[in-house]
């Protein structure tokens, strides 16, 4: 990771360094393309074998007679090379004006030495029966003379308009898939930093990563900061409401006690019942804001907890009906779980005549419903009615509580990764259905 | 059964006649000394409540008096006998857990513990550290009353002979009950969620295996938790706790109805 050293700080450094590879990468190719366009096809066994041939031919030459030279020499060509014999030629050389001819004059030499300082003219011409071009030449021969000869191919057919079109898109292309690469790379951090944003909202500080540009770096520090500070706005008003319903259990203590002194019979009922209001509205409060504390699954059964619960109820005079198996055992978090049932039963039994709890498993879930035959909930209002102190209809307010019920089971649910919908129950109320996840590691 | 587990009940069996026997005991000593009122200490620091408490506990014919913190209640202790300690976990200074264990070094007196946060882990330490019972604020003045005699109830009646309490499992049919923490798990391990009610009354079948007990008399050594104290009541509580101990499915239940008379738990219990 040491060449990150090198790259510059800031977001535009690096936006210029990736300009700037880019339109370098751009170049490089359209150079390999016209390099690939003008290669001559003379492999190196093709010169040396050609550089012999001429070689070969002068010597065969020097003691023929002029008239059956020009036979010797249509006698001795070969499939890619063409061989004459003229008294003079017209061919002139060109290799001093292009260099691909030049290269191939020096690769002749390198090949047969012998041939270094002698009369080579070489030239390019089209091929007779297609696009490709052939070398074209005359070697100048001691004693006046000259053998002229013709290597086929010697270059590919200039690239057609579409084709160079083409395989410039293809570089482009190329050079714009790299870029996005490295684009992609440059803008990760920014990803990063968005999905961690993106589960801010628990009531942990999420850690905003500290990598990237100088930029991203500092807006991470900002957002982190930010967090911070809400985070400590909501965790002192959280310490507040639960300081001041702690405070209130004294008082609501005293005059609890006060009242069972008094002589009036019926002022000490109606106390009481007020404080079991006050009591509940305490104990709700407190079982929301600890919500999101959740212990370690146990193995328990959960038919016990519902059985208890249900039992409660009915002796707190609720029509309420048990449906589900004696004996359930699973892991789950024992207090969540209880929590979350408890308020469903209390809300059930406080807006329904008759409640039905049903407990049953399939493979890896628990599934609990509590139905009740009251009002129940408009499927418009359903969303609306987890959120805290919040009471959907003002008729649902009548029997009292800090319309924290729903928000407390939906809470203690997605702390045990489980999940609540609600709808309507055959009874004609409210159906309320937790599903949570079953651990099957038993302890 | 191996040897060592039928010395086991062969020893619970002794113990639980000793316990009867004591009861009566006991019940003759209350007989002969009818207006020896009981001393029972709240340790409390709000003003109010305490000379509430004091005052409730007084009005039903205890002897009652309160104190504001540890210091005061280590004074008085060592100034008069008590019976019952009602101690309140948040103290100023020394807390009421750590007061409790202090306590329980050199004292078995009854230690109700009060806690204002009714969270279960308060009520798990509490009976970690000694404590009897635990009850949460705010509480009213009935279940005051009914935990207070209970305890006192319980002190006298169950009065056993000493270093037999070390035992704090029973065990029978599989299922193990923890005296101390009042919880019931099922052979697989699973927590078994009792109402106090259910607790008391298990508790009392346990410490009579094998013994028709009646609904009277089973009334009588549960009725702490029991409100509307009638046989209908303990015959529905044994219904219930019958279905959670799984006795429906049985073909032998655990908890035998002998008709007419009252009930009887027919498996082994063994301390553990």
């Amino acid at each position: 990771m040491d060449w990150r050293r090198w790259l510059p700080r800031s977001m535009i450094g690096r936006i210029g360094v990736v300009l700037l590879f880019a339109l370098l990468l751009e170049l490089a190719g359209n150079l390999l393309l016209f390099e690939r366009s003008e290669r001559d096809l003379l492999s190196a066994d093709r010169t040396q074998r050609f550089a012999e041939q001429l070689l070969v031919a002068e010597r065969v030459l020097s003691d023929v007679e002029p008239a059956s030279r020009a036979r010797l020499m249509h006698d001795m060509r070969t499939r890619d090379v063409g061989l004459n014999w003229v008294p003079a030629t017209v061919i002139t050389d060109a290799s001093n004006a292009q260099p691909a001819l030049e290269r191939v004059k020096a690769r002749l030499i390198a090949a047969a030495p012998a041939l270094a300082g002698r009369d080579l003219r070489l030239n390019i011409v089209r091929s007779a029966d297609s696009q490709r071009r052939d070398l074209l030449g005359a070697f100048g021969l001691t004693d006046g003379g000259f053998i002229t000869f013709r290597v086929t191919p010697f270059l590919n057919a200039p690239p057609g308009v579409l084709p160079t079109v083409l395989l410039h898109l293809a570089v482009i292309g190329g050079v714009v898939l790299i870029t996005m690469l490295l684009a992609y790379a440059l803008v990760r951090p920014l990803r990063a930093l968005a999905e961690a944003a993106n589960r801010v909202g628990g009531s942990d500080a999420i850690a905003m990563p500290q990598t990237g540009p100088h930029e991203v770096r500092q807006l991470a520090t900002a957002l982190g900061g930010m967090q911070d500070r809400l985070l400590r706005i909501v965790r002192d008003r959280t310490e507040a409401l639960v300081a001041l319903s702690h405070d209130l259990r004294t008082p609501i203590q005293r005059l609890r006690l006060r009242a069972s002194l008094l002589d009036d019979a019926e002022a000490r009922e109606t106390m009481a019942a007020d404080l079991d209001d006050m009591e509940k509205f305490v104990g709700s409060v407190l079982a929301y804001m600890r919500g999101d504390e959740v212990e370690a699954p146990r193995l328990i059964d959960l038919a016990a907890v519902a059985l208890t619960l249900v039992d409660q109820a009915t002796d707190a005079g609720a029509d309420i009906i048990y449906a589900g198996p004696d004996t359930l055992e699973a892991a789950v978090p024992p207090i969540a779980f209880k929590r979350a049932l408890s308020n469903l039963i209390e809300n059930a039994v406080r807006y329904g005549e008759t409640v039905h709890v049903t407990l049953t498993r399939v493979p890896g879930i628990i599934v609990v419903t509590v139905e009740d035959d009251g009002p129940g909930i408009a499927p418009e209002h359903r969303a609306d009615a987890f959120a805290p102190f919040r009471r959907i209809d003002p008729a649902r307010g009548a029997g009292g509580g800090a319309g924290l019920g729903l928000a407390i089971v939906e809470r203690a649910v997605t702390a045990m990764g489980g999940h609540i919908d609600l709808g309507e129950s055959a009874l004609g109320g409210l159906l309320a259905r937790i599903k949570i996840p079953a651990d099957a590691r038993r302890p | 059964m191996d040897v060592q587990a039928a010395v086991n009940i062969q020893r619970l069996r002794l113990r639980t006649s000793n316990t009867l026997l004591q009861r009566s005991d006991a019940d003759d000593d209350l007989a002969s000394a009818p207006d020896a009122p009981q001393h029972v200490i709240v340790v409390e620091d709000d003003a109010g409540i305490r000379m509430l408490l004091v005052r409730i506990l007084r009005e039903n014919g205890y002897d009652a008096s309160g104190v504001a913190d540890g210091a005061m209640l280590r004074e008085l202790m060592a100034a008069r006998p008590v019976d019952l300690i009602l101690l309140d976990i948040m103290l100023p200074g020394e807390n009421g857990l750590d007061l409790c264990g202090a306590i329980r070094e050199h004292s078995t007196v009854p230690i109700i513990m009060v806690s204002a946060r009714g969270e279960e882990a308060d009520r798990v330490a509490g009976l970690e550290v000694g404590a009897d019972d635990y009850i949460a604020k705010p509480f009213g003045r009935s279940e005051l009353l009914a935990r207070v005699r209970a305890q006192l109830r319980r002190a006298t009646c169950f009065a056993r002979p000493a270093g037999t309490d070390a035992s704090e499992w029973l065990i029978f049919a599989g299922y193990r009950f923890n005296i101390r923490h009042r919880e019931l798990l099922a052979p697989s391990g699973a927590e078994v969620e009792l109402s106090g009610a259910e607790q008391d009354l298990l508790l009392s079948l346990l410490r009579h295996p094998q013994r028709v007990i009646g609904r009277e008399r089973l009334l009588e050594l549960s009725r702490t938790r029991i409100r509307n104290s009638s046989d209908r009541s303990v015959d529905v509580l044994v219904s219930r706790l019958r279905r959670k101990l799984g006795d429906g499915r049985r073909p032998r239940p655990m908890i035998r109805t002998i008709r007419g008379v009252g009930y009887m738990l027919a498996v082994d219990v063994e301390a553990g």
